[in-house]
């Protein structure tokens, strides 16, 4: 018996800890969560309109997005959108704010000034200055870009008022937060929703769930675990390289600069009926189509990277050959590459609307190309 | 009693055998780098070691980083396996039993010289690493800033508060293979089993932290913050995963001591 008792007090008190946090999660739930109610558009514009307040905070991304390619140039997108990043931020203004991608032995950081940006990696002990960010209008995602307040902002910048429900309130990371749900109306869309939610009191997202078609699980979601409000001080966002590390200035011009270096190849106006998006003026080789969350990029590439990615997506599982080139879907992402080795410019064409669709922009694609 | 177990700990040759082959090897690990200048690639390797070449102070925690995934818990679980199991495998516990103390106390003594030589190890890996490194890696002198993790300077009483942290924090987070490997010395006469049951604790979690199938429970693992020590070399500090590695260790002693407790104060002593 005396046995017996002893075990029975561990037991209780091991189900007591392991339920603690499924306890206090219900006690949470039942209490429930009180927002002033908001319209969807008053809702979208309060976020919009958030952009230049201040915040700080910890988050986490994690994505279902790897597509099956790699090479310096897309190792770190494979990476960010089929992992798991972890980023601490704080955000002062438009153009003062950090951004650190942590890992396990290390981060990069990317700090902006008024007079550029510096990039700092710790493992490879290089801090790089930027003295042009502005002009990649068109770059590689970087980690900066799945923090919900600028994903969140983006996806919803172009969202139209019959595409927009309010959701209930809830807690995220201690926040009330109001939530906003975009359906996309576009039939070729690979997108089901975007919920975004966004603090109560300053309409800063800090949580964006994306849901592909057909799955039940989020193929990304993005979210704050520590959340504030307060304005960070300047010195969390200054940088000056430290000493005994290597220091580069660098004035490049990112992806854009590379492919339009092949100025003989230029996107259409449109594709498979789809305007080329006016947000990126002046870019004449890569066109963007589409709006809001259903969009889909056209590129002519290089030989080089052209003949690596071709080689990657061959031997690929899950890739289909067909006349149009190699395609793959990952979650709500479609790719395709055009043509075949040694035949002509190769496109690629990835966005988040369906195959067929990319492969109807190929066909024009190859027409466009046909008739320049 | 606490005295008599700290003393037979620490008097034990294989104890000390077991320390110094853990500071032997991030001493072969300075040598290598010391004589060959090549670091770790970026992204690979453990933590710090690549800017241990340029000030040797980080040494201290790069030989904590070097031997936390394999080498400190192996030890730990060696040195806590057989605290109770070794006494029943030599037939001396039926011996101790009979001395006019309680098995509570013994189990606290036993506890208490197995935590010991958990902060003994892990100070000596930190301070032959300073020592090592100060010796043989980079040349700044020791009044020198340190570049943190995030690429700002810490001065030298910033690393050396900081580093103080990461040996407690990595104390702490060699607990929970300690109270495992203690409470499974209560289970069996076999040191060797206690050891390798531990041993066997700790393989499973780090396989588990590999896989996304297992995303949910990847927090509730007792190695998912061991590595949060480099947090402490942020700047500023992230204290979120050092909080919740401290918070999990809590809880596995408390509940692997509990079990340890409820099965060795009522446990049929044979030997």
């Amino acid at each position: 018996m005396r046995r017996r008792w002893r075990w029975l007090v561990l037991l209780a008190a091991v189900a007591l800890v392991t339920s603690l946090p499924a306890v206090v999660g219900a006690i949470r739930h039942s209490l429930g969560v009180s927002a002033r109610p908001v319209s969807a558009a008053e809702l979208r514009q309060k976020i919009l309109r958030s952009e230049d307040l201040p915040y700080a905070g910890y988050a986490e991304a994690v994505g279902g997005l790897a597509l099956p390619v790699t090479g310096n140039q897309f190792t770190s997108v494979t990476d960010l959108l089929g992992g798991r990043s972890q980023l601490r931020v704080w955000w002062r203004a438009r153009d003062d704010w950090r951004v650190d991608q942590i890992n396990l032995v290390g981060e990069t950081d990317v700090r902006a000034g008024a007079t550029g940006t510096w990039t700092w990696n710790y493992e490879s002990n290089l801090a790089i200055f930027d003295l042009n960010p502005a002009a990649q209008q068109v770059r590689l995602p970087v980690a900066g870009d799945l923090l919900p307040p600028e994903l969140g902002r983006r996806l919803l910048s172009q969202a139209t008022p019959d595409e927009l429900t309010t959701l209930s309130p809830r807690r995220i990371a201690g926040h009330i937060a109001t939530g906003l749900r975009l359906k996309p109306s576009d039939p070729q869309t690979t997108i089901d929703s975007v919920d975004v939610w966004a603090d109560q009191s300053t309409g800063i997202p800090i949580r964006v769930d994306i849901h592909a078609s057909g799955s039940a699980n989020p193929a990304m979601t993005t979210a704050f675990l520590d959340f504030s409000t307060a304005k960070p001080s300047a010195s969390t966002t200054a940088f000056s390289p430290p000493r005994g590390g290597r220091t580069e200035i660098s004035e490049r011009n990112g992806l854009t600069d590379v492919i339009n270096r092949f100025g003989d190849a230029e996107s259409p106006p449109t594709l498979n009926g789809v305007r080329r998006n006016s947000l990126l003026p002046g870019i004449g080789a890569i066109g963007v189509y589409g709006r809001g969350v259903t969009e889909f990029i056209a590129a002519p590439l290089p030989g080089r990277t052209a003949r690596s990615l071709r080689a990657q997506l061959t031997s690929a599982p899950g890739v289909a050959k067909s006349p149009s080139g190699l395609s793959v879907s990952v979650g709500p992402l479609s790719l395709l590459l055009t043509g075949r080795a040694g035949q002509g410019r190769t496109w690629l064409l990835i966005g988040t609307v369906s195959d067929k669709a990319l492969v109807a922009a190929a066909v024009e694609l190859a027409r466009y190309r046909s008739a320049g | 009693m606490i005295g008599v177990e700290l003393s037979k700990l620490f008097r034990r040759p294989r104890t000390w055998l077991t320390l110094v082959l853990l500071d032997a090897l991030p001493t072969v690990v300075a040598i290598l780098l010391a004589t060959t200048h090549l670091g770790p690639r970026p992204g690979q390797g453990p933590a710090f070691l690549s800017a241990v070449l340029t000030n040797g102070s980080l040494f201290a925690v790069a030989a904590l980083a070097i031997v936390l995934p394999l080498f400190l818990p192996i030890a730990v679980a060696v040195v806590a396996g057989e605290s109770v199991a070794g006494e029943a495998q030599s037939g001396t516990l039926r011996y101790l039993l009979i001395r006019p103390i309680g098995r509570t106390k013994l189990l606290v003594a036993k506890l208490i010289s197995v935590f010991a030589f958990v902060m003994a190890a892990v100070v000596l890996v930190a301070g032959t690493g300073f020592v090592v490194g100060r010796l043989l890696l980079g040349h700044q002198p020791l009044s020198a800033a340190v570049s943190s993790v995030s690429g700002s300077q810490l001065t030298p009483a910033q690393i050396a508060f900081r580093t103080l942290l990461a040996v407690g924090y990595v104390g702490v987070s060699m607990l929970g293979v300690a109270a495992m490997a203690l409470f499974l010395s209560t289970l069996t006469d076999s040191a060797q089993s206690a050891t390798l049951g531990a041993l066997a604790f700790l393989i499973g979690s780090s396989l588990l932290l590999t896989l996304d199938a297992a995303t949910s429970l990847q927090p509730y693992l007792p190695t998912r913050y061991w590595l949060s020590f480099v947090d402490l070399f942020r700047d500023p500090m992230l204290l979120r995963n050092v909080e919740r590695g401290i918070g999990l260790q809590a809880v596995y002693v408390a509940i692997l001591l509990g079990a340890a407790w409820a099965n060795f104060v009522t446990k049929d002593i044979k030997s």
